[in-house]
């Protein structure tokens, strides 16, 4: 009871049933909780915005390259720093969302117009879909993630960066 | 057995330390129980429904728990429930390192530099989980769970 009034009254409480988006990957539905508090979504914006997320979308290596050649997008990568070290798309960014929280993550110079594309190791990986629904819940306005992720990416011969910087 | 002054002084240190650990490791996640769920999430072992209940309860269970051992209250029975709390900790870690999760491990911090799951997180719990089962077993011969 403790627990529960104090979860009503502050202001990093969460709702007691945790929200979650249906995401369609193919054919499979996947939830992806969101963990924003009522602080947070407030802070953001004076409006709910879980209520108002439009829906992110799903792009595949050949739409990849294409923006990817053109420039106008920012890649985020969403598996751990090891991986990103070990190689990345040039120009991401390491977002290693199961190593640091949601709160930590550091893109607060990133206009919320910018055309995102999160990135994890494949098919298989989540880790993509969860960090554009994060992301679209703060406000991104143009989130979308890249289905084949990282092995994709180098099965095509692409360009690849190493190191800890994009 | 006799219970000396010794040995209630042993475990008077071993209640207070264990009450002050618990304490301080749920005031994080009591103050930021959405950064808590999100931990609990990506152990990947609940139903997505069920997390945010779980990041309420879970911490204020360890701070009242911790308190009943500080303050020798009910010893048995929070030495007892805080024991299998800590013990199924070390079973999320252990299973989170077989499947490769590099993840957070959420044990008393929830500071991104804490370190993620690993070998140190396991001995630190079990150094705990024996600690708590040492309380259990001396209190409740001193006062039977059930009178």
């Amino acid at each position: 009871m403790i627990a529960l009034f104090f979860n009503k009254i502050s202001p990093e409480g969460i709702p007691v049933i945790t929200k979650f988006r249906n995401i369609k990957i193919q054919d499979t539905n996947i939830k992806v909780p969101l963990f924003l508090s009522a602080k947070r979504i407030h802070k953001k914006k004076d409006i709910d915005i879980v209520n108002e997320l439009q829906s992110i979308k799903e792009i595949n290596i050949e739409k990849v390259q294409k923006i990817f050649m053109k420039g106008n997008c920012i890649f985020f990568d969403a598996r751990s720093t090891e991986n990103y070290i070990d190689g990345h798309i040039p120009g991401a960014i390491s977002i290693p969302i199961e190593e640091i929280g949601f709160d930590e993550i550091d893109i607060a110079d990133i206009d919320f117009t910018e055309k995102i594309i999160t990135y994890c190791d494949g098919e298989e990986c989540h880790l993509s879909v969860e960090l554009a629904v994060y992301l679209e819940e703060i406000g991104f306005m143009n989130v979308n993630y890249f289905i084949g992720g990282w092995s994709s990416w180098i099965g095509n011969d692409n360009q690849v960066s190493k190191g800890s910087t994009p | 057995m006799k219970y000396n002054n010794k040995n209630q002084l042993f475990m008077m240190i071993i209640r207070v330390v264990l009450g002050v650990v618990f304490i301080y490791a749920s005031i994080d996640k009591i103050l930021f129980p959405a950064r808590f769920a999100e931990i609990i999430y990506h152990y990947k072992v609940l139903p997505i429904e069920m997390l945010n209940i779980i990041a309420i309860l879970i911490p204020w269970l360890e701070a009242g728990l911790g308190l009943l051992l500080i303050f020798d209250i009910w010893t048995d029975m929070a030495s007892l429930i805080l024991g299998v709390l800590s013990f199924v900790f070390i079973l999320l870690i252990v299973s989170a390192m077989i499947r490769g999760l590099n993840i957070q491990c959420g044990c008393f911090s929830l500071d991104n530099k804490e370190s993620v799951v690993g070998t140190q997180r396991i001995i630190e719990d079990l150094i705990i989980t024996v600690g708590c089962f040492i309380l259990f077993f001396y209190y409740s011969r001193l006062k039977p769970l059930l009178t």
